[in-house]
């Protein structure tokens, strides 16, 4: 799970921001949210909060094989200065945190520095401009030779060195939409979502229960396969029958509304993620979605007996009822002044403004707790 | 480990009100209220507001800013001087030369506060037993809180035999 993850001069946020998923809401058992949304104005920074998420991982994990030495990292500062990028993230893995920090440019990195926290923080493993070291549990990873835009955890995976491999699967455990242009589909056409649900009957019938569900008047859903004579590839591709009765009332996915092919395409995610405890991040998660099924998405993940694996979807929105349905520790509103972005969690607004007992769309709506564009007469 | 602050947050969020009308300590309703509607002049005996100097009105504003601060309970028990500096007469005064005017609700209990030397602020409160009581046709509460202000009586004409 993610606890906690943020940044410094990344993107539109010139000062730094913190990103904190633990909760401290008094009585409440759970520790660590399993949703959180991220909402406020166009152009505030939103996806650029999202883009650690994506820029992480990947980077984490595959800069070694990715980039050519001497090719720039993916990533930008504020405006484009030449100051250096600090991020962190904080991972809960079982009962053990790990904290992973890096500070880099385009052109290098400068440092990188892992700590493990079982009773204390104790730094594990570190790195200096392409020096490294580390405590004797991890000592193997000296051996590695780093080189200026690839990460250690990434230069080490070419050694196979067995002892870093948790920390480094912790980076595997995010699907995410967003790269550093901005907001993508996530990375499945239609046909290959219908070949791998056609292969993994277990998701599909999780697609197709939620489908029904969604009031798309979806009775059933058939994958066929057919040859292409010319290359000799199997295509796969879904039929929609709309009544009980199969032979009647089908519709290709060209027919779907644009809503229904988001679902579809969407769905099988929302099962890998919640089967592996994964963390599933979505741009405008909303996009396409009728207001009234995101509530349904989210208790995916709310509800513990379908969330058996602590799963956590973390999105944007410019859906604002779910703000009440969420409450104010599971909701971060990014602003944006002189161009400069800041966050900020709900519970974190002083005063009794945002109470429990009402609720908080009225006083988002009223403009009183930011995260709105101020439109110009 | 490093902490990413950032002052922007920090400003805006310091720049949000906390203080609630939900708070145990919050005294917005005890606080007195004023209400002009029923303000009258009696011709050579009390004045209209353009009668008074600016600085006469200056500083009738500014007395009732001060006493806005505090019920009209409160202002019973103070005092400037050996003048209460707020008293509820009940009846309309016999030893006056103010006429008894017909605009003012019968229940009406009359009162003034003190300003300053001989100048009175005169008007009226209603009885208690409307504490908390709605009208009967609008259903709004009535507010024994409120001070009705009717007369400017700089030359203390109202209630003679008070010195």
């Amino acid at each position: 799970m993610i606890l906690e993850f943020g940044a410094k001069n990344f993107y539109s946020f010139k000062e730094g921001f913190e990103v904190d998923l633990t909760l401290n809401e008094k009585n409440s058992k759970q520790k660590v949210a399993n949703v959180l949304a991220i909402k406020g104005a166009n152009a505030s920074g939103k996806t650029n909060v999202l883009k650690l998420l994506s820029f992480l991982p990947s980077f984490v994990k595959n800069s070694f094989t990715e980039l050519k030495p001497d090719e720039p990292i993916l990533i930008n500062s504020f405006f484009y200065n030449d100051e250096p990028i600090e991020i962190f993230i904080v991972f809960l893995d079982n009962t053990i945190e790990y904290r992973y920090e890096i500070t880099l440019t385009k052109d290098k990195i400068f440092s990188e520095t892992i700590y493990k926290k079982e009773k204390r923080w104790t730094k594990i493993i570190w790195r200096e401009e392409n020096k490294i070291d580390s405590v004797a549990e991890y000592s193997e990873i000296k051996k590695i030779k780093l080189r200026n835009n690839a990460s250690m955890l990434s230069t080490a995976k070419q050694y196979e060195i067995e002892s870093i491999e948790h920390i480094y699967n912790l980076f595997e455990l995010m699907i995410v939409n967003v790269h550093a242009h901005g907001r993508h589909e996530l990375p499945i056409d239609y046909q290959s979502a219908s070949k791998f649900y056609y292969d993994n009957p277990t998701i599909f019938e999780f697609v197709k229960d939620i489908l029904r569900k969604s009031d798309t008047g979806i009775e059933d859903i058939e994958i066929l396969s057919k040859e292409d004579k010319e290359n000799g590839k199997v295509e796969y591709f879904p039929l929609f029958y709309f009544s009980k009765n199969k032979k009647d009332n089908f519709l290709t996915f060209h027919e779907q509304s644009s809503g229904t092919k988001e679902l579809y395409r969407q769905l099988g995610f929302y099962k890998i993620v919640l089967s592996m405890g994964k963390t599933l991040v979505l741009d405008e998660f909303d996009t396409n979605l009728h207001p009234d099924l995101l509530p349904m998405l989210v208790d995916l993940f709310e509800n513990k007996e379908i969330n058996t694996k602590n799963a956590q979807m973390i999105f944007t929105t410019h859906h604002t009822e779910i703000m009440n349905k969420l409450g104010k520790y599971k909701i971060v509103l990014v602003n944006k002044e002189s161009n400069e972005s800041f966050l900020y969690r709900l519970d974190e607004i002083p005063g009794d403004m945002i109470r429990n007992d009402r609720p908080i769309t009225p006083i988002y709506n009223a403009g009183k707790i930011g995260g709105k564009p101020k439109i110009s007469a | 480990m490093k902490k990413f602050k950032n002052s922007k947050k920090t400003s805006f969020l310091d720049s949000i009100p906390t203080i609630s009308l939900d708070d145990d300590s919050n005294s917005l309703t005890i606080k007195c209220k004023f209400n002009f509607s029923y303000f009258d002049v009696q011709n050579g005996i009390s004045q209209g507001f353009q009668d008074w100097t600016h600085e006469e009105l200056v500083k009738l504003l500014e007395k009732l800013r001060n006493y806005s601060e505090f019920s009209l309970t409160h202002w019973r028990s103070q005092k400037v001087g050996n003048y209460p500096v707020f008293v509820v007469y009940e009846r309309f005064p016999t030893n006056t030369d103010f006429a008894k005017p017909k605009h003012i609700p019968h229940q009406a209990l009359w009162a003034r506060f003190h300003l300053e030397n001989k100048v009175r602020v005169i008007g009226f409160v209603i009885p208690d037993e409307y504490e908390d009581k709605a009208h009967q046709k609008t259903a709004q509460r009535f507010d024994t809180n409120t001070f009705y202000i009717v007369y400017l009586d700089k030359e203390h004409k109202f209630y003679k035999t008070e010195k």
